[in-house]
């Protein structure tokens, strides 16, 4: 598998790191993709690349769980306005902080710019938007 | 509607279509001309605009980044693009505020182009809704407004050209716009990394079909589409359009969970080059629109500029149309007055009626009545020329043909009425005599012009062509009028080239007439004490004809110049106050003009009034060569002395000066009386005239016996002669060459009694030749005239009748000479000539000298006889000298000299008493000098009446004569008067032949006696003895005329 994507990777017209990595990503190849996003977030200037970081260090994704990484990561993608980035901060914020207020905040901005994390983590974490 | 009507419509028709046209176009053109430049106008602002909106859209997709990253990205970029923006705007207004029409509709975008710095910090203080800020403000209120205000110049549809390029433009301008929205629209998307929603979905959708709208342009300018078709077919074009719609794809395909593999960045930047492409087309769309209406602006131009010279020339057209027409119509009215005119006199009403209403040139059946009328009027014309023409010629034929009828009766009376003259009358009779005398012949003096000058207009006026002397007949021209130019005390002065000696061929009468006419004239319009003078020269010779000059000029009153040329037409004299102060008629110039004009001159007048008149004309007169040598320098040695008073010049000073030069005398002018008398040993004898010497100073002239030649007016004769003892002569004015000559031989002979200087020459009338002469004439009379004259040179003479007798004489006789006549019965005389040479042709026979006889002496006789090969010709009347130079031109080797010869006839020649000196038998004798006679010829025949008819007939010779009414009367005449002839008819009652001898012996003056005696009878010896001559009694005007011209030279 890795070797067809490799060699159907060339045929993608920007083929890029962040691209690699959303394809990895989808096979569910999170150590692969999480290099990719590194590369991405580093060489590219891909903003959105921080955000998969962010959520690949949040869920344990192709590494162990950091929040720490997961909220640096986050608050850079979310800073240049990838609003699921957002949501994602708002339960890092809730399980490294407990704050569950600036979450709900977070959270009910995430829900108006149409990311549906932010519902799905709110019912995970019974915040009433 | 009339020809005028029609013609106007005609001529404007083309004129008004071509203006209206012409209007057209230029009205056209300049429309076009004007959006053409509004064209560009709009698309020099689209420039700005589009500027503008591209910018707008850049710091809208800035803006859309911005918003989306929460104000973290790309500040500092908004803030350099909101910068260029308002440059942007900046130059927008910059043209706007230059280009006010725009100005105006330009308030919607501007008004909304103010609300950018409000919003701009609504969007830096993130206080803004993206949708509301991107859609709303950015593209519905800024950048809508502008496009529309581009899409205007699709209103432009002057061209479909010009449509098509301008519907592609603002496809595309679209395509861009939509292509920005879409780019700023999905990187906000793409940044904030969530699934669209379904609104947004649809929004994209009608965003790519917009955004992706100009790839499928139509566009009907090839080359436009050619040049966009190689941009966008670009190799590198082509990769941006194939990712634009690859990355689409990518991006459709994670909407639903929001895992966008497209970096918005890379989104952008991707979308900003694809807008860069459409921009390129975009420029190269308005470029071309703009060449295009260029193109339609100079073609729109060109149209306008000729439109306007079409449409100014139109306008000059028919102005200048308007003016010839008018000048037309013009003389189309004249025209229609004139033939109105026309048809209102007399004689066309007469022929046509009222036919005037009907004339109008302006319809066709208005047109016909003008051609009946002009037929008609010269119908009118020719008739009355006709008329007219056939009146005069009547007129004429009968003036011409009434000369004869008229003048007999007139001559009757005038004759007669001299006669009454002659018999015995009271001084009451007398004068009742003279006077009906006088009124007689002023009216046949009259009725002779108006006859004349009828002739003239009938042309029935012959210009004889004859032999005449021109010094003698001019002389006694002039001669008549001395009297009258001495009652008036008038100078009258006569200069006739002496060079002109030898005879001339043309027609002495005419001549004479003109001359004695402006004498006359000139006598009558001068006053007392002033002078006339007359000059004869020749000019100069021109193939054997002499140029001869006349001149007739007064001191008189002159002719105004105004009055010049009127003076030669019949009846007019210079005004009505002439023929009162001057009587006459007025024909004599006309008459006299016509004259010269038939001779070949032209009478021409110079005149000044107060001053005096000159009448001159030149004849070209043949020359006839004499036998008679010149009389040049004959008097030479002899010296005459001239008495000139300077205060009272006279013209005939200079002439006798050149007559005697011409003579060969000195001429020595004094112009003081007491040198002339002192230089007396210096000359000869001296000429005075009495004008300037009187009676004292004249005897001491006599007193020194100085020889003195006195000259006198006539009317002073009677003192002049009281002293004519003392004078060696007297000289009557005018002063002629004639009378000089004979002062001359005077001296010569009777005074010096010494030969001068001269040569003997031949006598021309004792000359004989000893010769046989055939004459052919058929008229019996003409015979013996020839024949006499022929016989009296000393010729035998044998007579032939006609042609045919004549040709049968010469064939068997031997004769010298033929004299010829044309005009003859059976044979005439050119027939005639014509046999003889044949037969002395044929015969190889000697020729023998044929002269024409003719009484016609007409212009071109001469050439016509020799042409026919006579030898010479002369005309009857004979003259003896023309007989005398013909002999001696053809029998000059058979001249006998002077002796004296018996004759077989009954004459014999009287001794000659004189010795002829001098030759010129029209000379009087010598001793004739002096010698006055009373009259020239005494008759004596056997009755009154035949007597009465002699005397016509000397009459018409003009010489002077009596008549001896019995034999008594004729003795008794002759012992009381001096006569040069008598002529007694030997029937004459107590005819007595001793009374005659006895008168003729005792008798001191040569007086001729002629004797007429019965044809049938002979004189007796003594008879012949006695008489000069004797001749049979026939009454025969020519033979009259040659006895008396033997006997006697006409009177001077």
């Amino acid at each position: 598998m890795k070797f067809f994507i490799i060699l159907i990777l060339p045929f993608f017209a920007y083929a890029s790191f962040f691209r690699e990595g959303i394809v990895h990503y989808k096979q569910k190849n999170f150590e692969a993709a999480l290099q990719a996003f590194q590369k991405a977030a580093s060489q590219e200037n891909s903003k959105n690349a921080y955000y998969f970081l962010g959520l690949f260090y949040l869920k344990g994704l192709g590494a162990q769980q950091d929040l720490d990484k997961a909220e640096k990561y986050l608050q850079i993608a979310s800073s240049f306005g990838n609003e699921r980035a957002n949501c994602l901060l708002a339960e890092v914020i809730i399980l490294k902080y407990k704050d569950f207020d600036k979450a709900k905040k977070i959270l009910i901005n995430g829900k108006k710019s149409g990311a549906y994390e932010c519902q799905q983590i709110a019912k995970k974490y019974k915040i009433k938007l | 509607m009339g020809i005028k009507g029609r013609l106007r419509l005609i001529s404007l028709i083309p004129i008004i279509l071509l203006f209206f046209i012409s209007s057209y176009l230029l009205y056209n053109s300049y429309i076009v001309y004007n959006q053409t430049e509004e064209i560009k106008k709009r698309l020099e602002l689209n420039t700005y605009i589009s500027d503008v909106i591209t910018q707008v859209a850049k710091e809208r997709g800035m803006t859309s980044i911005y918003l989306g990253s929460k104000g973290k990205l790309i500040k500092e970029s908004l803030q350099q693009q909101r910068e260029i923006v308002n440059k942007s705007i900046n130059r927008l207004n910059k043209y706007l505020k230059s280009h006010p029409k725009f100005q105006k509709e330009s308030k919607t975008y501007i008004s909304s182009l103010k609300l950018l710095p409000e919003m701009r910090k609504k969007i830096d203080s993130l206080n803004i809704d993206f949708k509301k800020a991107f859609f709303d403000f950015y593209t519905y209120t800024i950048n809508a407004p502008l496009i529309n205000e581009i899409k205007k110049i699709e209103y432009f549809a002057i061209s479909p050209e010009i449509s098509s390029l301008a519907t592609t433009y603002i496809q595309f301008v679209n395509s861009k716009e939509f292509s920005g929205i879409e780019r700023g629209f999905i990187s906000y998307v793409l940044a904030r990394y969530t699934p669209m929603s379904d609104e947004e979905m649809k929004i994209w959708n009608q965003l790519i079909g917009k955004a992706d709208s100009f790839a499928n342009f139509s566009l009907i300018v090839n080359s436009t589409k050619e040049k966009i078709e190689k941009v966008l077919k670009k190799e590198d074009a082509k990769e941006i359009l194939d990712d634009v719609s690859q990355t689409r794809v990518d991006i459709q395909r994670a909407v639903n969970d929001g895992i966008y593999p497209v970096d918005p960045t890379l989104w952008f930047n991707l979308q900003t080059e694809k807008i860069d492409i459409i921009l390129k087309g975009e420029k190269i769309l308005k470029d071309d629109l703009h060449l295009n209406v260029d193109n339609i602006a100079k073609t729109q131009l060109y149209t306008l500029i000729v439109s306007a010279l079409v449409w100014f020339f139109s306008i000059l057209v028919s102005i200048i149309g308007f003016f010839l027409a008018r000048g037309i119509y013009k003389n189309i009215n004249r025209l229609e007055s004139v033939l109105k005119k026309v048809a209102e006199s007399e004689t066309i009403v007469q022929e046509k009626g009222e036919i005037e209403s009907k004339l109008d040139l302006n319809t066709t059946e208005g047109i016909n009545t003008a051609y009946e009328i002009l037929e008609t009027a010269l119908k009118k014309a020719e008739n009355a020329k006709q008329y007219a023409e056939e009146a005069s010629k009547a007129k004429s034929m009968f003036l011409a043909n009434m000369s004869h009828e008229i003048r007999t009766p007139l001559n009757g009376i005038v004759g007669f009425t001299e006669l009454l003259k002659n018999t015995d009358l009271n001084e009451e009779q007398k004068e009742f005599v003279n006077i009906i005398e006088k009124s007689s012949e002023n009216l046949l003096e009259i009725i002779n012009a108006i006859l004349d000058l009828s002739k003239i207009e009938s042309n029935k006026i012959e210009i004889e062509n004859i032999v005449f002397d021109p010094i003698n007949e001019f002389e006694n021209a002039i001669e008549v009028y001395a009297p009258k130019a001495a009652e008036k005390d008038i100078n009258l002065a006569l200069f006739i080239d002496p060079n002109l000696e030898k005879p001339l061929k043309g027609d002495p009468t005419k001549i004479k007439e003109v001359l004695i006419n402006l004498v006359s004239n000139a006598i009558k319009f001068t006053d007392v004490g002033g002078s006339v003078s007359v000059e004869i020269k020749k000019l100069g010779n021109i193939e054997g004809k002499a140029k001869v000059y006349f001149e007739v000029r007064d001191t008189g009153i002159g002719i105004p110049a105004e009055k010049k040329a009127q003076i030669f037409e019949a009846f007019s004299q210079a005004d009505i106050s002439v023929t009162r102060k001057y009587g006459g008629t007025g024909l004599g110039l006309t008459i006299s003009s016509e004259f010269v004009r038939l001779m070949g001159g032209q009478l021409n007048l110079e005149s000044e009034v107060g001053k005096g008149s000159k009448f001159f004309f030149v004849l070209e007169l043949e020359e006839i060569p004499t036998l008679t040598e010149s009389l040049k320098d004959k008097y030479s040695g002899i010296k005459v002395a001239y008495y000139i008073n300077e205060s009272e010049p006279k013209d005939h000073n200079q002439y006798i000066k050149e007559y005697l030069e011409f003579l060969g005398v000195s001429f020595i002018p004094h112009t003081s009386i007491t040198d002339l008398i002192a230089d007396y040993s210096s000359y000869d004898f001296t000429i005075l005239d009495y004008d300037y010497i009187q009676e004292n100073n004249l005897k001491k002239f006599f007193a020194r016996n100085i020889p003195v030649s006195l000259i006198s007016k006539i009317s002073h004769n009677k003192k002049v002669e009281n002293f004519s003892d003392s004078l060696m002569r007297i000289i009557y004015e005018p002063v002629n060459y004639t009378k000089t000559k004979q002062l001359m031989q005077y001296y010569i002979g009777e005074y010096k009694k010494q030969k001068a200087k001269e040569t003997k020459t031949l006598d021309i009338s004792k000359i004989k030749f000893n010769a046989k002469a055939l004459v052919v004439e058929d008229n019996a009379i003409n015979q013996k005239l020839i024949k006499k004259t022929l016989e009296d040179f000393g010729l035998e003479v044998d007579l032939a009748n006609n042609g045919l007798e004549g040709f049968e004489k010469r064939k068997n006789g031997d004769y010298d000479i033929i004299f010829m006549d044309i005009q003859m019965p059976i044979m005439d005389g050119i027939e005639a000539t014509h046999e003889i040479l044949d037969f002395e042709e044929d015969y190889g026979q000697q020729h023998i000298p044929i002269i024409a006889l003719t009484a016609h002496a007409l212009k071109g006789d001469r050439e016509k006889y020799l042409g026919e090969g006579m030898d010479e010709y002369i005309t009857k009347p004979i003259i003896r000298d023309e007989i005398a130079a013909i002999l001696k031109k053809f029998l000059s080797d058979k001249i006998v000299t002077k002796e004296e010869k018996e004759y077989k006839k009954k004459r014999e020649q009287k001794p000659q008493k004189e010795t002829f000196i001098l030759p010129d038998e029209l000379e009087v004798e010598k001793k004739d000098i002096g010698v006055d006679y009373d009259k020239d010829i005494l008759i004596a025949k056997k009755t009154l009446l035949e007597s009465k008819l002699f005397k016509q007939l000397t009459d018409s010779l003009e010489y002077s004569s009596d008549i001896a009414s019995s034999f008594d009367d004729l003795i008794d005449k002759i012992s009381t008067k001096k006569y040069k002839i008598v002529f007694i008819d030997k029937e004459i009652d107590n005819y007595d032949l001793e009374k005659i001898k006895e008168l003729k012996n005792s008798a001191k003056q040569e007086t001729k006696y002629i004797l007429f005696i019965d044809p049938n009878n002979e004189p007796t010896n003594e008879e012949i003895d006695i008489f000069d001559e004797i001749v049979k009694n026939v009454i025969n005007k020519d033979l009259l005329r040659l006895i008396i011209e033997k006997f006697v030279s006409k009177g001077v």
